[in-house]
């Protein structure tokens, strides 16, 4: 018997240099330090149980990383995130822990924090607006069949905007989940090759996931 | 923490491959606050950060170090070509793990020697972090360039880039160096002043205190020390494994590296005495720790890391005197954790039943085992002393237990070698497969597999056959050759080693000074990461030593007689000279030497422990 729990962590600083293969070794042995009664996948090779909602890619941060986990008993959900929150590296916060609300499957869109630093944010923000004017955004799209060539304007929402003195900032809500995923870097991509100029520096952040609904996903 | 080089380090590691190599930040890494230590310590491994960070030599030292309220010991290893590139182009320094500090910053600036091939690393390291590569140039205490490890047992190659080698085991002698250092810094002592003193601590070797000279056909005349250092220095060991230090935790990498596991040490030394193994003889004398300490500090390490893994880190772990008892013991916690134990290091004739039992509950792949050579005679040349007896019970007893894949290591080129010994490697292969064809009780249903990996023979310094010709790269393509020619079922497969790695290791294993000229050349030349094949550029080598006169079959191929004065000759691993000869004679009669436990050969090394008496019985 176990009980299903899904944790909401933050993945920043150096631990953006770690892939998603890293953090699955990473997250298995912190369980076994916590001591929490963690489940054991059964069979000839037992491990410890854990999933996660959406890999994220290497080089971004996270502010809403979920990972699903299983205990043998049922405990205080202050005294698990206690637990976990001890056995993580620094610049891994729990953020909470609960029982999962929506499905692994219902993952919609994810929202970004684009930050592109320049000496001129202006500029960036004004290619950023005619880029946007264009009626088709052509990309090609790397698949597990091949490259696809797509049209991903109508995936592009932007919720806000904010020019500082050396950057550029747009709050990206992009498809994500199993029927559709665009990578900001996809995006980025394509605004560079669409406009000439020069950004020092990307800073790319996972801020939120989101359901089909609209609501965040627990 | 230096946040402006932090933050030039991070605007390229997107550009280059596995990232995580180089931002340091792991579970149990050491922060210490700079104003509060007196000793700047960098850990320097001369290899990629996957394969340092599975050293388990620095894991005890980086913890023995930071064990010293003095001292903060950090990590700093050799950047893969991507990322050096990156460094060159954005005016980045070589820096440490842990504070991102510059090279150039840090007081002892310490390397692990582990293999020869890493020698232009450690130049390389040394330039990166804008500190010059030749000790003469450092003329300062700080940057203290020092170096240990197995290597260092002959450092005359060396001799130009390092201050000074420490010889043996370091965790009380690096204790002892750095009071020493500590003392120095704050006293404002001159470099000369502080090397000169340090040559009075047991086990270290300073080379600028020692005069070789050379007679014309090239050999070592004689090595004379100078300034008051003591002729021989002697390796300094520890006394009682029990009460040395061992690592609570381990630094937890993120990222795969190559022994990604606890590591519980079971002893230090061999009792067997194969000739042709350099470990077997300067590890001496054996010292095990007592069972209860292993497990102990296995599930220490266990809880403080969330490895899923233990392994058994010994010469020869079948020797340790109390191997059931402290498996069954393991066992009894790490089935119920849900932790895999690995044995490395098994012996084909003492591999028991009852040790098979345990194996077979904690590892379900293929068996490896180290014939070494494939005649009786040649094994007994080496003094493996195996029969074919043993061998075929061990492959009974594994085949029985359901194992179907057996690897088998040889070595090419031992001394006294004939194309008959190498055509009985593959014939003890096909023997094993004859017999598990016969054998009523196989498991049914399965293939088996044979591989046979072959490496090439390379005379180390401190073993009895220090004083033999490495076989020429001719004589080993030829003997490969043969090699494959004698298989005669596709089940046996077969594999080697790169011979021109083989024939650079041996020069640089035996060579003398004046190979530092040729070092420093073919490093200029762009010669590094040398034991990586993509990277290996033998012709350079071929380049750096031409230009400097030198020719590589002198150091290699040469067969030495015993009155040469060897390069590592005022070096002293506790084996005696006399003992070496005396095996080296055995060898050649194919006369075998019985193992410690069996019968003391006299082999000196007892004189390292207090009171001189070994602890085999």
């Amino acid at each position: 018997m176990f009980i299903d729990y899904r944790v909401f962590y933050t993945k920043t600083g150096r631990l953006k240099y770690i892939s998603h293969l890293d953090v699955n070794r990473l997250m298995q042995r912190a369980l076994k330090r916590s001591g929490l009664p963690v489940w054991y996948s059964e069979g000839f090779n037992p491990h410890i149980y854990i999933t996660f909602a959406l890999p994220l890619a290497l080089g971004l941060e996270s502010f809403y990383e979920v990972m699903d986990f299983r205990l043998t008993a049922e405990l205080p959900e202050k005294e698990i995130v206690r637990r976990i929150q001890y056995s993580l590296p620094d610049g891994m916060d729990v953020l909470s822990v609960s029982k999962p609300v929506a499905k692994a499957q219902d993952v919609a869109s994810v929202l970004f924090q684009v930050k592109l630093f320049s000496e001129q944010p202006s500029e960036i923000k004004e290619s950023w607006n005619r880029f946007l004017e264009q009626r088709e955004i052509v990309v090609e799209k790397k698949t597990k069949k091949g490259i696809k060539v797509i049209n991903i304007r109508p995936d592009i929402v932007v919720k806000q905007t904010e020019e500082t003195p050396e950057a550029f900032i747009i709050d990206l809500l992009l498809p994500a989940g199993i029927p559709k995923n665009i990578s900001p870097f996809l995006v980025l991509e394509a605004f560079e090759s669409s406009a000439n100029f020069c950004i020092d520096q990307t800073e790319i952040a996972k801020i939120d996931v989101f359901t089909k609904e609209g609501k965040q996903f627990r | 923490m230096s946040e402006p080089l932090r933050k030039k380090v991070e605007q390229v590691l997107l550009k280059v491959q596995k990232p995580a190599r180089y931002v340091g930040g792991e579970l149990h890494q050491v922060m210490k606050n700079p104003d509060e230590v007196d000793i700047r310590f960098a850990f320097c491994f001369p290899d990629t950060y996957e394969v340092g960070m599975s050293h388990l030599g620095m894991k005890i030292l980086y913890s023995s170090l930071n064990a010293n309220p003095h001292i903060w010991c950090e990590r700093c290893f050799m950047p893969w070509l991507d990322f050096e590139a990156q460094m060159k182009e954005q005016d980045i320094p070589l820096y440490t793990l842990e504070s991102f500090t510059p090279l150039s910053e840090f007081d002892i600036i310490g390397f692990t020697l582990q293999y020869e091939l890493s020698y232009t690393n450690l130049l390389q390291m040394l330039y990166l972090g804008n500190i010059p590569v030749l000790a003469k140039e450092r003329s300062g205490l700080k940057n203290l360039v020092i170096a240990g490890g197995p290597c260092a047992c002959n450092p005359e190659p060396l001799a130009d880039f390092v201050d000074l080698f420490c010889l043996g085991e370091g965790e009380q002698q690096l204790d002892d160096l750095s009071e020493l250092y500590r003392k120095a810094k704050l006293e404002g002592w001159s470099k000369e002043a502080f090397l000169k003193e340090a040559a009075k601590q047991e086990g270290i070797y300073v080379p600028s205190l020692y005069e070789v000279s050379y007679r014309e056909d090239g050999t070592v005349a004689s090595i004379e020390a100078i300034e008051g250092a003591p002729q021989t220095v002697r390796k300094k060991i520890e006394q009682d494994l029990n009460r040395s230090h061992y690592p609570e935790n381990f630094l937890v990498p993120y990222m795969e590296i190559v022994h990604d596991r606890v590591m519980a040490e079971l002893m230090r030394g061999c009792i067997r005495g194969c000739r042709f193994c350099q470990a077997g003889f300067i590890y001496r004398p054996l010292r095990e720790k007592d069972a209860d300490v292993v497990c102990r500090q296995a599930k220490s390490l266990c809880d403080s890391t969330g490895y899923e893994e233990i392994s058994l880190s010994s010469l020869s772990t079948s020797d340790y005197s109390g191997i059931e008892p402290l498996l069954d013991e393991l066992l009894s916690f790490t089935e119920e954790e849900h932790i895999n134990l690995s044995l490395p290091s098994l012996r084909i004739d003492n591999f028991s039943e009852e040790l098979l039992e345990r194996v077979k509950r904690v590892r379900k792949s293929g068996l490896t085992f180290a014939p070494e050579a494939g005649t009786q005679r040649l094994r007994d040349v080496i003094n493996k002393n195996v029969t074919e007896e043993e061998v075929m019970n061990t492959c009974r007893i594994a085949f029985e237990g359901g194992y179907t894949a057996v690897k088998l290591y040889f070595m090419l080129g031992l001394p006294t070698e004939t194309m008959e010994d190498v055509a009985g490697i593959i014939e003890l292969a096909h023997r094993i497969l004859d017999f598990y064809y016969a054998m009523p009780s196989r498991p049914k249903g399965k293939g088996i597999t044979i591989s046979v990996s072959v490496s090439t023979f390379v005379p180390k310094p401190f073993t009895p056959f220090q004083w033999e010709a490495q076989d020429t790269m001719e004589t080993v393509k030829a003997k490969q050759k043969h090699l494959v020619e004698t298989i005669r079922s596709k089940k046996i497969s077969c594999s080697w080693h790169n011979v021109k790695t083989s024939v650079l290791e041996g020069v640089l294993a035996r060579g003398d000074r004046r190979l530092g000229k040729v070092i420093y050349s073919a490093w200029k030349k762009g010669c590094m990461l040398d034991s990586w094949d993509e990277c290996f550029r033998f012709d350079l080598w071929e380049e750096a030593f031409a230009e400097n006169g030198l020719a590589m079959e002198f150091y290699a191929s040469r067969k030495r007689s015993f009155d040469e004065v060897l390069p590592w000759s005022h070096l002293d691993f506790g084996v005696s000279e006399a003992f070496l000869r005396k095996e080296n004679k055995k060898a050649y009669e194919a006369v075998t030497t019985p193992h410690c436990r069996e019968k003391c050969s006299g082999c000196g090394a007892n004189r390292l422990m207090e009171g001189g008496r070994c602890s085999v019985h």
